[in-house]
């Protein structure tokens, strides 16, 4: 790059970088970990929601009632969403958003970052609408019409979603640092 | 407590003592392998009580979570390094394992806790099968810190 990086560049386009997190390889492993623990926590939340309900049993003062609502396949749907959304945040080639991001004219703005771009909006936006879905199910299905003892359902299922979304922003954060062996080559 | 069941818990830990025994040790020391193997068989005696007791074997996932929890570090190490030395270096191997690593020690965890929750096991399994997975893997921890290949293998 020949004009050296400066706090203002003249060729910028946006009023503030995209934020750039310099985490050494310590930090990065200790993220990618919490992020894999935090995925695997927000399924869990999901699960036992679903297992509750499966052996969910009717109130012992009126043993012949039913039960009235179970954790059917709507419910799954947000997840669905949420979770291709992470695979899609998280397979992303970062370093491709870095150069879209940055307002180089030069730099890459090619068709791979703007690819990169449409990407990571798809990819936020279905973890969004996981989120949004999952709120809709929990208002839709279980505040509306009072299910006042089944709300945890639709709570795991906020929750889920919910963890799903910041486990990507940990892993975002944690692997926008070099990579280690980059950084003991230029060393 | 029934002696064929401290047996049961043995001749399950001795296997795999001895694969971890037969991987070539750096310094031989004695006392601290013995020391291990003994904290190892006493996870496993953890979680197969907590099936045994109340003749409900599903505690046994964790055992079988926290064992399968170091193998794909082990794996996605080994992928990375084929190209170690190429410009194109990816770390993206490693990452994948580290991330599979934590959900897998995340669902020894939770499991559990979620078996119990649905009263599907008693609490005090719960906590027996939880203590067992953290011994068992805490041991496999220790034993590739200390004799493990080279120190950057790490779990």
């Amino acid at each position: 790059m020949s004009i050296p990086r400066a706090t203002y560049d003249p060729r910028r386009v946006f009023r503030f970088n995209l934020p750039k997190f310099e985490v050494g390889p310590k930090t990065r492993s200790i993220g990618t970990y919490l992020s894999g623990g935090l995925f695997a926590l927000s399924y869990f939340l999901l699960f036992d929601a679903a297992t509750l309900s499966a052996h969910a049993k009717p109130p012992s003062d009126a043993p012949h009632d039913v039960v009235p609502v179970h954790m059917t396949f709507v419910d799954w749907i947000p997840a669905i969403c949420s979770t291709l959304g992470f695979l899609v945040v998280s397979l992303l080639d970062k370093s491709h958003l870095a150069s879209a991001f940055s307002g180089d004219t030069w730099g890459g703005d090619g068709p791979a970052a703007w690819r990169a771009r449409v990407v990571l909006f798809i990819g936020v936006a279905l973890m969004a609408g996981g989120l949004a879905g999952s709120l809709t199910v929990l208002i839709l299905k279980y505040i509306i019409p009072d299910y006042t003892g089944y709300i945890y359902y639709g709570g795991a299922n906020v929750g889920m979603n919910g963890g799903i979304m910041i486990s990507a922003m940990v892993l975002w954060v944690s692997q926008s640092g070099s990579d280690e062996y980059e950084y003991q080559l230029t060393v | 407590m029934p002696p064929h069941l401290l047996t049961l818990a043995l001749s399950y830990a001795v296997p795999l003592t001895s694969y971890l025994r037969n991987m070539p040790p750096r310094n031989h020391d004695l006392p601290a392998v013995i020391l291990l193997s003994f904290v190892l068989a006493l996870g496993f005696l953890l979680i197969i009580l907590s099936c045994a007791l109340w003749a409900n074997w599903l505690p046994l996932l964790v055992a079988l979570t926290f064992v399968l929890a170091p193998v794909p570090n082990s794996i996605c190490y080994r992928c990375a390094r084929a190209d170690e030395l190429s410009p194109e270096y990816n770390s993206a191997y490693i990452d994948f394992g580290r991330f599979l690593t934590g959900m897998l020690v995340t669902t020894g965890l939770s499991l559990p806790l979620l078996l119990a929750h649905s009263a599907l096991i008693q609490p005090a399994a719960c906590w027996m099968s939880i203590a067992g997975g953290g011994l068992v893997y805490g041991t496999i921890l220790v034993y590739s810190g200390w004799f493990g290949g080279g120190g950057d293998d790490e779990f």
